[in-house]
């Protein structure tokens, strides 16, 4: 009897790991190992067998059976593991096939450059002011110095509405506006982004409407070197680390000192090349020293307080920024382009 | 403003190579955009001798003149009169070419060989056919034979074109820039007007009265006799030419080469058609002059004149009149410098469009003090040239003489304004530098602007002398000293970025588009009735753009119109910008301007895949963007049915919120769609975003998290398709009430087993009771409350 066991348990073990399917498995463990199965025939035998060998034999048709059914367990596994690579074998997908489409909204360029520029002045706390676009003359240009007659007044560059509201041909409003709103608060710190017009034809370097941020820093002692010292943070944080900005005096009727402010040619370096015109240079805005009659025009008085103020054409930052060359672009809205940017 | 160096050299020594100087100009305030080398472009002409001259053999009027030079002797035709044997004369030889290109050749005049040409002045400075009596040009006995022409001339020189910003008026002269260039190199300046200050004045024969002192505050005039008008000498021309002004005669190009010297305009008028009086006054109403250029000027009573005793004879500082020119024949000339109001000069040159340089002079400021000298020394360049005899004295009407100003100074103040430490000699002496006279009041310096500086008036412009002369690239950058503010965005401005990002996610480009639109593109857009609302420009450049519109919808038409037009089939956009609202028309007051939000969309709601559904954009598309926008702003709104041109009419509605109409959807009426040539179904909606802004929901608490589970029972009915839905839901809530939380619609169907009329609905309900389980037959007897109120209400069959 003990042989047959060993060889029932031989034979069993050769038949569960020889199946290829779960089902045949199923059958082969009723065969051997079911209520009705071979194993349990021989364990009904038992009783048969003399007593004193009936103990071992009992022990060993256990033995046999924990055996098997741990064989079971195992090819039971192996198959499971077996289908599973079947069914993901049959699944496999051609993932270079493209991916799920969705569109993803895109800022308009002049927003992104005007959000950088608002971000950069609001870390140097400075507040984010606006102004009207339609403007009376009187804040456009009498406030700002340039009286009627004035020669930087030229009638051909302006939009009028009636012969004292017009469309305001610079954010430099915003000074005059910013101050009165705050008189007497001090310091006085903003930035104004908005929409300037001039009558000028649309060309690939000229547009009737186009974008300005318009800066402003009044206080006790504010200095041109001040002035210096924040458009040099500005120009480093828009243009790389490593660029200088250079001033050249110049003139504008509502600042003194005034100057222009180049950076250096952010394609060359500053070696000279097409873009800068081979000056390695390039200018990005206008800036000086609040004139003191616009600073008493503002409310304030000029003996007391000094001031800084600053304009920057967007469209001409983000032409600089992107190597964009015709202003054209910025408002005719062709997605081919306005994609481009983020 | 172009200035040739070598005149330059004349006033100052300059010490440094053209290109640093010009670099050092530039970084002082004195913008120089270009240095340009000019030479007249005239190659192989030589320095010749007249060795023999004979009539031609057979053309009467032409001579074979012998010219002699190193290499041999070269006979060539000649048709001027003005040479003579022994003369020396620019021979240009065969194979030289004169400026423009023109090459000489040997060529045959009837008969006879010319081997080249003897040239006249025009010919070999501009390369233009020799004018009218204008001889060979005769050079000096000494001049070296063989010698290029042009180098013996010396004609060659640099100029530095100048862009001057406004304030510069006193760089609109070779001197004020010898003064700016003096500044730089600290070597003195050779003032050609304080050669001879003293002027005598008086000058008989000749009054002149100012009957508007105001507009002209000083006329000074000079006679020279004996004038023989003719060409000015090459030198003079070429000068004349490098700084952009076009040679005339000898007497017009002295009055222009003073003015470009010492910026002083003047005028030379024939003294012998002029009477002796000259009034200066006002024009009257329909007074006319034939000017220089021959055009026939209305005058009008806001214009200033120079008159003789009858008629106007010059428009004051813009431009003389053709009777009283200069021609061949004038024996005498009058030569008027005089000084003009900058304003009243600005506005005549402007309304009669003449920008002559003595009208550019004179609208920026003219040095008030150099009237008599600016004549005199025009007086004396005419006898240099051997063209006339200066009459001795000058009239100098000049009724309220002006003092040389005096600005005070506090230097402390000024270089706190500026931000460095200049120790006081060396801020004196840069102010000295630039020819300010300095007297050192201890806390304040005096200081007498020159009058040529007719720029400096107050403390801050001296501010301005010193930083630029300093040097603005050796003033450090330094951080603002002020206690810190806090800076940044207002929570509104913060809000309309929160909505950008939003419109963003939900996959809409963002456009701007330009504000000033035409009454063609509201009427376009369905819009017509707009125009009258919006506000006009007094000037537009086009009528396209001139109006400022109440809507951003025409903006947004015309983009997508342009999109499809360039291949795009699919669009999602949105704009934020502002739309005007007058307060009355013609604007009495500043407008509203408002901003608002702009969305359209036209095409796929997704882009073309594989495994995307292909569907068009429609109204439920766009009305959810809207509803996901105003639970993000927390805003509780409605749609209701509105009747707007513009839309399709039963698909469109005004959003709503309580009393407030925030704006309105709709699909585009498919009219105004094929107005634009789009060819799908156009979906647009405008929100008036500062509304939004005040209504919008700032401090929201956290609502805690329902602790029950809900219940969800589906219900589906047949009802008529005229019952809203938006009733339905506020039926169906009401009738729940309070477990019914929420109704939402998830299957519509028509056609079919449903009755003609009627539509089928399924909506998804959903029960919670905040503090409890809800048991089923706590659901059951609610549940039936809505069926009820479904069949009842609506007379709905229900289908399960």
């Amino acid at each position: 009897m003990e042989e047959q066991i060993l060889l029932l348990k031989q034979e069993a073990i050769n038949a569960f790991s020889a199946a290829t399917k779960m089902e045949e498995l199923e059958s082969l463990k009723a065969k051997y190992l079911g209520r009705k199965g071979q194993l349990n025939s021989l364990l009904k035998r038992l009783p048969t067998m003399p007593q004193e060998v009936r103990p071992t034999l009992g022990k060993l048709l256990n033995q046999v059976k924990s055996d098997l059914e741990n064989v079971f367990e195992e090819q039971t596994a192996r198959l499971r593991r077996a289908e599973l690579q079947a069914k993901l074998e049959s699944e496999k997908i051609d993932i270079t096939m493209p991916g799920l489409p969705f569109d993803a909204g895109n800022r308009h360029v002049l927003t992104a450059i005007t959000q950088e520029i608002i971000d950069i002045f609001s870390g140097m706390g400075f507040e984010i002011a606006e102004g009207p676009e339609v403007e009376t003359d009187q804040n456009n240009f009498v406030a700002l110095n340039i009286p009627k007659d004035h020669p930087a007044r030229d009638m051909q560059q302006t939009f009028y509405i009636t012969s004292e509201i017009l469309l305001r041909t610079h954010t430099s409003p915003v000074q005059i506006r910013g101050m009165r709103a705050r008189y007497p608060r001090l310091p006085v710190r903003l930035i104004a982004p908005g929409t300037v017009y001039r009558r000028d034809q649309a060309d690939a370097r000229h547009s009737p409407i186009f974008h300005q941020v318009e800066g402003l820093a009044i206080g006790e002692g504010v200095r041109f070197s001040d002035l210096k010292g924040t458009l040099l943070v500005f120009a480093r944080r828009m243009f790389g680390p490593d660029t200088v900005i250079r001033m050249r005096p110049s003139y504008f009727p509502f600042t003194e000192p005034s100057a222009e402010v180049d950076v250096s040619c952010t394609v060359c370096k500053g070696k000279g090349c097409r873009t800068c015109g081979g000056s390695g240079w390039l200018e990005i805005l206008g800036s000086g020293m609040v004139h003191p009659s616009v600073i008493r025009n503002g409310g304030y008085d000029p003996e007391r307080v000094t001031g800084f103020a600053f304009g920057m054409g967007v469209e001409r930052i983000a032409m600089l920024k992107y190597g964009i060359d015709d202003l054209r672009l910025f408002l005719l809205n062709d997605i081919r382009f306005l994609s481009q940017f983020h | 403003m172009r200035v040739p160096l070598h005149w330059l050299q004349e006033f100052v020594d300059l010490d440094y190579s053209p290109q640093e100087l010009a670099e050092r100009l530039t970084m002082q305030g004195v913008a120089v955009e270009a240095v340009e080398r000019m030479r007249p472009e005239c190659r192989g002409v030589v320095v010749g001798e007249i060795a023999k001259i004979e009539p031609h053999p057979s053309s009467r009027g032409l001579s074979v003149v012998q010219v002699q030079v190193p290499e041999g002797t070269f006979q060539v035709i000649c048709g001027a009169t003005n040479i003579a044997v022994g003369d020396k004369v620019p021979l240009a030889l065969p194979g030289s070419v004169l400026p423009g290109g023109k090459k000489i050749e040997v060529a045959d005049f009837d008969g006879v060989q010319s081997q080249g040409m003897v040239c006249a002045t025009t010919e070999i400075l501009f390369g233009k056919p020799h004018l009218e009596g204008e001889g060979v040009l005769i050079l000096d006995k000494s001049a070296p034979l063989g010698e290029d022409v042009i180098s013996y001339l010396d004609l060659e020189d640099e100029v530095f074109v100048l862009d001057l910003t406004p304030n510069y008026a006193s760089c609109l002269s070779v001197l004020g820039v010898a003064y700016e260039a003096a500044a730089i190199t600290k070597r003195p300046v050779r003032n050609p007007l304080k050669l001879h200050p003293d002027v005598a004045r008086g000058l008989s024969g000749v009054s002149v009265t100012i009957e508007d002192a105001e507009l002209c505050p000083r006329y000074a005039a000079k006679l020279v006799r004996s004038v023989e008008v003719g060409m000015s000498p090459p030198w003079m021309q070429w000068r004349l030419h490098m700084a952009g002004m076009r040679p005339i005669n000898n007497i017009v190009d002295v009055t222009n080469y003073v003015m470009l010297e010492v910026g002083q305009p003047l005028h030379a008028f024939d003294f012998d058609k002029l009477g002796n009086k000259i009034v200066v006054r006002r024009a009257c109403q329909g007074e006319t002059i034939v000017t220089l250029d021959g055009e026939k000027r209305e005058l009008s009573p806001e214009m200033l004149l120079i008159t003789d005793s009858h008629r106007p004879v010059a428009i004051a500082g813009v431009m003389g009149g053709l009777d009283t020119e200069v021609t061949l024949d004038t024996k005498t000339v009058l030569l008027e410098a005089a000084l003009f109001k900058p304003a009243s000069i600005r506005r005549t040159s402007g309304s009669l469009g003449i920008r002559s340089e003595a009208a550019i002079r004179f609208e920026k400021g003219v040095d008030p003090s150099i009237q008599p000298l600016a004549a005199e020394r025009a007086a004396q360049w005419i006898e240099r040239l051997g063209a006339g005899i200066a009459v001795p004295g000058v009239v100098d009407e000049h009724p309220n003489p002006l003092r040389p100003k005096t600005v005070s100074l506090r230097l402390d103040r000024a270089l706190e304004i500026i931000g460095v430490q200049i120790p006081k000699p060396e801020a004196i002496s840069l102010l000295q530098s630039l020819d300010f006279e300095i007297r050192d009041h201890g806390d304040t310096l005096a200081v007498t602007v020159p009058a040529r500086r007719v720029d400096i008036d107050s403390e801050i412009d001296l501010v301005e002398e010193l930083a630029r002369t300093y040097g603005f690239e050796n003033i450090p950058a330094t951080s603002l000293r002020d206690s810190t503010v806090p800076g940044g965005k207002t929570p509104e401005q913060t809000a309309v970025d929160q909505v950008r990002e939003f419109m963003m996610g939900c996959g809409l480009q963002e456009i701007i588009t330009p504000s000033l639109i035409g009454p063609g593109d509201l009427k376009r857009s369905g819009l017509e009735a707009e125009i009258a609302h919006s506000i006009r420009l007094a000037n537009p450049i086009v009528e396209d753009q001139s109006l400022l519109p109440r809507s951003l919808l025409p903006g947004m038409l015309k983009v997508m119109a342009y999109n499809i037009a360039h291949g795009s089939n699919r669009l999602k956009l949105f704009e934020i910008g502002k739309a005007y609202f007058a307060k009355s028309l013609p604007l009495q007051e500043l407008p509203d301007e408002r901003l608002k939000l702009s969305i359209g969309a036209t095409g796929e709601q997704f882009p073309v895949h594989w495994d995307n559904p292909r569907r068009q954009v429609d109204f439920y598309w766009m009305k959810g963007i809207v509803e996901a926008l105003m639970a993000r702003l927390g805003i509780d709104a409605g749609f209701v049915q509105s009747h707007e041109t513009q839309y399709h009419p039963y698909r469109q509605a005004l959003v709503i919120a309580g009393p407030h109409t925030l704006g309105s959807i709709g699909e585009l009426h498919p009219d105004i769609q094929s107005a634009w040539d789009l060819p799908s179904r156009v979906l647009v909606a405008e929100l008036d975003l500062d509304l939004l802004l005040e209504l919008r929901k700032m401090n929201r608490t956290c609502q805690p998290i329902p602790r029950y589970p809900c219940v969800e029972r589906d219900i589906a009915f047949v009802v008529g398709e005229s019952v809203p839905f938006g009733q339905i839901a506020k039926a169906i809530l009401e009738a729940g009430r309070p477990l019914a939380v929420e109704a939402k619609l998830f299957d519509v169907f028509k056609g079919s087993w449903v009755p003609e009329g009627k539509r089928s609905l399924a909506v998804r309900i959903t029960y919670r009771a905040e503090d409890r389980t809800l048991t089923d037959s706590e659901v059951d007897s609610v549940h039936q409350q809505v069926r009820k109120e479904l069949i009842e209400r609506f007379g709905a069959t229900l289908r399960s």
